[in-house]
Parts: C-alpha cells; sequence; structure tokens
C-alpha cells in the first residue's frame, strides 16, 4: 500500500454558460459528499486539505535574482482547489480511485501523484 | 464492488434533505429583499448565491457543517454586511436590520423562524402583484421565493432560457416602477390580491401535473413548489382562507394520482387505467384535511368545487363505484361559477357515467362549436370515445384523427394514437370494448 495524493485542478474561469441554480450546487457538494465518503468508507482517506482560492504567490531565482509574482504561472489557467491523499495498492488503483471525483465533471482534472515514502 | 458498510459513527453519509438548497435560498432572497428593499432584489440575489457558491467551495473538503442552513445564513450575513459597506445605494439602510435575518434552528431543515415565513409569504405577494404580468408572476415567484435557477425554469416551461429570464427582468423593473412594496396587503385588500396569488400557484401545479414531456422530475418538482407555497400561504393566519385550503386540497387529491399516471413504457394513464393501490394514500387524507378546512367560510370558490369533485374521485374504490351523480352536480355549480368550453367538457364525460354515451354526445354536441374548443384535442378526442362506446367505430375513428390534427404533447399524441389503432386496427377485441375514458 502507498500513499497517493490526488490534486484538484480547476480552470481559473468558471464556466460561461453553466448556471449553477441552488439545486445543482445541492447536487454537486452531495456528489463530492458520496465521493469523500466511499473513500472514507473503505479507509483509503488519509487526509485532504482545500486551499484558498486566490492565486497565491510565486517566489523564484534566489539572492538578487529572486522575483515573487502574484498567481500561478503566467502560462496556465488552472489553479489547485485542494488535494485529497489516499491509500491504494498501485497507480492503477490510485487512478481508478480517482474516476468518478466530481471535480471532473466540471472540466476539472486530477493529478493522481505518489507519495515517495523513503 | 463497493464497500458499504461503514464503521464510524460519526460521519455523515446522509447528505443534505431534498431541495435544502432551494428552499433556504428562497428563504433567504425574501429576507434579504426585505432588508435591502424590493428595489434590490439582484443584490439580495447575488448574496445568496455567493454563500452558496462559497458552501459549493468549502464542503466538499471540510463537510458538510452540523446545519447547514445556519452556516448558510450566517455566510450571508457576512457578505450583505460587505456589501452594505460597499454599495452606496444601500447606504441608508442599518445594520441593525441585518440582525433579523434568521439563522436556522439547529436541525435538518431550512430554519423556519415565523418572521422568515413572514417574508417569503411578503415576496409571493410582492411577486404576484395584480400590476405585473402573469407569465412574469410565475417566472419570479419560482426565481425567488422557489429558488429555481432561470434555466431549470425554462426547461420545465419547455421555454427559451432568454424567454425566462425577460420575464423576470420585467417583473423586477415593474416593481421599481409602480413601487409595489414588500408587506402584506391590507386586510381589505388582501383576498383580492390573494386570488392572483392562487391563480399563479394553481398555474404552476398544472404546469407540473398535465404535460409529461421529458424533464418528468422537473415538472414533479413545479407540482411540489406549489403545494409548497400553498402551505406557507396556510400557515399564516392573515393569509390562510378557506379559499387557500380548497386549492391546496385540489393540489394533494391531484398529486395523489401522480404515482400512478405514468404506465410502464411512459405511456399516459387514464383514471379507469390507473392502478388505484398506487395512489398516494397520505396525500389524499392531506386533501380532505384540507378539505375540511376549505368549508370553514361562506364563500364557494371554484377551487372548493374541483376540490370536491377530486375528492369524490379520491374515495371511491373504483370507476363503478364512483359517485357519478354528485360529481354532475358539482360540474353544473362549476359550471354557474366559471361557464368555460373546458368545465363544459369535463361535465360531458361525468355526464356518460351516469346517463351514457347518447346523452353525453348530445351535449358535447352543444359545445363543440364553441371558438374555444376549436383546436382542442380533448373535444374531438372525447368525442371518439363516446362513440366508439356505441360502437360507431368508423365514426369515432374520424374524431380520433381530428384530435390528432390537435395541437397536444408526445404523450398525449401516443396515447391517441393507441386508441385509433385500438379501433381500426385489430377491432374491438372480443367482446370488450376500447377504452372509453379521457
Amino acid at each position: 500500500m502507498a500513499q497517493y495524493m490526488l490534486i484538484s485542478h480547476h480552470p481559473m474561469e468558471a464556466p460561461q454558460d453553466v448556471e449553477f441554480s441552488p439545486e445543482m450546487i445541492q447536487a454537486v457538494i452531495e456528489k463530492y459528499n458520496a465521493w469523500t465518503e466511499k473513500l472514507r468508507g473503505s479507509n483509503r482517506l488519509a487526509g485532504l486539505n482545500k486551499l484558498q482560492p486566490e492565486p497565491g504567490r510565486n517566489v523564484r531565482g534566489h539572492g538578487a535574482d529572486q522575483v515573487v509574482t502574484d498567481g500561478p504561472y503566467a502560462e496556465t489557467k488552472e489553479l489547485i482547489g485542494g488535494y485529497w491523499l489516499i491509500t491504494a495498492d498501485d497507480y492503477d488503483q490510485a487512478v481508478e480511485l480517482s474516476r468518478d471525483c466530481p471535480s471532473l465533471e466540471f472540466g476539472g482534472r486530477i493529478e493522481v501523484r505518489e507519495v515517495d515514502e523513503l | 464492488m463497493q464497500e458499504s458498510s461503514n464503521s464510524r459513527s460519526d460521519s455523515r453519509i446522509d447528505g443534505l434533505v431534498d431541495h435544502l438548497f432551494r428552499h433556504q435560498a428562497g428563504q433567504m432572497v425574501s429576507t434579504l429583499t426585505r432588508i435591502f428593499g424590493p428595489r434590490h432584489i439582484d443584490l439580495a440575489e447575488e448574496v445568496v448565491q455567493d454563500a452558496l457558491l462559497k458552501a459549493l467551495q468549502i464542503w466538499p473538503f471540510r463537510g458538510i457543517p452540523e446545519n447547514p442552513s445556519g452556516w448558510l445564513v450566517q455566510v450571508a450575513k457576512n457578505r450583505a454586511l460587505d456589501l452594505l459597506r460597499r454599495e452606496s445605494s444601500l447606504q441608508s439602510i442599518s445594520q441593525e436590520l441585518l440582525r433579523s435575518l434568521s439563522a436556522g434552528e439547529p436541525g435538518p431543515g431550512p430554519g423556519h423562524s415565523s418572521e422568515a415565513l413572514d417574508d417569503e409569504l411578503n415576496m409571493i405577494f410582492m411577486a404576484c402583484h395584480p400590476s405585473i404580468p402573469r407569465e412574469s408572476r410565475i417566472a419570479l415567484t419560482l426565481k425567488t421565493v422557489g429558488g429555481f435557477g432561470i434555466r431549470e425554469i425554462a426547461r420545465a416551461f419547455l421555454a427559451r432560457d432568454s424567454a425566462i429570464a425577460q420575464r423576470v427582468v420585467r417583473a423586477k423593473r415593474l416593481i421599481r416602477e409602480k413601487q409595489i412594496t414588500f408587506d402584506l396587503p391590507d386586510p381589505k385588500e388582501l383576498p383580492a390580491r390573494l386570488d392572483s396569488v392562487l391563480e399563479v400557484i394553481y398555474l404552476l401545479f398544472n404546469e407540473g401535473y398535465t404535460a409529461h414531456t421529458g424533464e418528468n422530475l422537473v415538472r414533479r418538482d413545479l407540482c411540489e413548489e406549489a403545494i409548497r407555497l400553498g402551505g406557507l400561504l396556510v400557515t399564516h393566519n392573515a393569509s390562510g382562507l378557506p379559499k387557500c385550503h380548497a386549492l391546496l386540497a385540489l393540489m394533494f387529491f391531484q398529486a395523489a394520482r401522480l404515482p400512478a399516471r405514468i404506465g410502464k413504457d411512459g405511456e399516459l394513464l387514464t383514471l379507469a387505467e390507473q392502478d388505484r393501490a398506487l395512489w398516494d394514500r397520505r396525500s389524499i387524507g392531506r386533501g380532505f384535511y384540507h378539505l375540511d378546512r376549505a368549508a370553514e367560510g361562506s364563500e364557494m370558490t371554484e377551487y372548493h368545487l374541483q376540490a370536491a369533485i377530486a375528492a369524490c374521485h379520491a374515495a371511491a374504490e373504483s370507476r363503478e363505484t364512483t359517485d357519478w351523480g354528485r360529481i354532475v352536480q358539482l360540474y353544473d355549480r362549476l359550471q354557474e361559477l366559471n361557464p368555460s368550453p373546458v368545465v363544459a367538457l369535463n361535465r360531458v364525460v361525468a355526464l356518460s357515467k351516469l346517463y351514457g354515451p347518447e346523452a353525453a354526445i348530445e351535449e358535447l354536441e352543444k359545445i363543440s362549436e364553441h371558438a374555444a374548443l376549436g383546436h382542442y384535442h380533448l373535444l374531438p378526442a372525447t368525442m371518439g370515445v363516446l362513440l366508439s362506446e356505441l360502437g360507431e367505430i368508423e365514426k369515432a375513428a374520424v374524431f380520433y384523427r381530428q384530435a390528432l390534427d390537435c395541437p397536444c404533447s408526445d404523450p398525449e399524441r401516443r396515447f391517441l394514437l393507441k386508441k385509433l389503432e385500438a379501433l381500426t386496427g385489430r377491432q374491438p377485441r372480443g367482446s370488450g370494448h376500447p377504452r372509453s375514458e379521457i
């Protein structure tokens, strides 16, 4: 068993043609709830965190060349919304478990990374 | 497959109460409209939307809070305070007022303090104000008190999103221009204003009830919402007049039949074809309760009579044991109140049960010249039914084809085609004749 981090990337701009009605928002929340409860129920959820929605800061270079900028890299239009830490046998299983993450229904992308246990 | 057992007792796998967000949104928009003033419904909606979106960002990671309604109210309150500081048009509003944004009781449902109820009621009266066109009233009521999205309303009414959006905008503009206020009409004015509210609620219900094309779920939601709004009216002393109970009774009786109305292949089933065991007994019980309450006054409205007719059907164990005599009487009185050809048509159907098809056909011929029924498919369809009961197969088929030439929904079309096939294709099977009810 290893730990995997499921990192949720989503576009910075909300989709234009989707109207988030109260009913729909509730449905999405319930999907997330069901998904995390499923992971929790099978003892696979090791941790999770949500990041603040602001783009944050970037620090690059060192010494005299160090630059601090706002936001993510200029070339990306994605933000990391948060992550889940799960346990799985291997990459295949970790991917399997992330397939029905609700973020994917709304233009999001899940990056699956194995935690290196040194 | 999935692991379903769960040893953790503290985890919330139960999710949220059905429609919690929608109902909570309706309540918060109503309360904020009182606080901001009717000119600023848009701002009220914006604050509420922000609060809901915040829940969408946070709850997936933090889980559903113990008191979801209270959480949403608190966030909305903070947003509203921000807005009061920012918006110059809101400067005159005291922050004291915001205190009255009532937090939900700890518990699963939206917090229904009496103050919140008042707000929703006032919102209904405002949205259904007679100086707003009827279709805008419906759209605004659903959008604000109902907590529906534009797209959901459009889907339910088979209209374009832009058309619904325009209706809402128009209603809001009229509220500003006519300076429609956010309070209950005074007691003298109330009964008349209530008529406009009841009309909107009943239109809403019928929209959900009659046409069963495609989006069944959305449409059933309309029925539920109409019943919820009717319930709001009767919980309040000022607006809980007998005619509100009458409408509520009618809607409960009708809604009781919803589970039995659609057959295995999605086809519409007539009263005669429905399995009465599927009728919702609880809903029927509520219908009778409100029918009793409706009898408390001296006013006799169409809702009273229609509810009484629906009660006859609900009380009968079968088509045969239905009290058709009483139903015809009730239709007679309904016709006096509302001499509409549609009422007359329904009366004919009841009449045929009491006196047989010949008498009914005679009556039907009298009303068929009515211009309003020119393209109404149920007129020739009813004639088709009556003629086929008399064994006049060819004549009946002519009328069924006529009905098919009129505009009607797809399930109704399939229904008529099925009848026509039964008549022409295979001829009457055995000794039985084609089903006769419409």
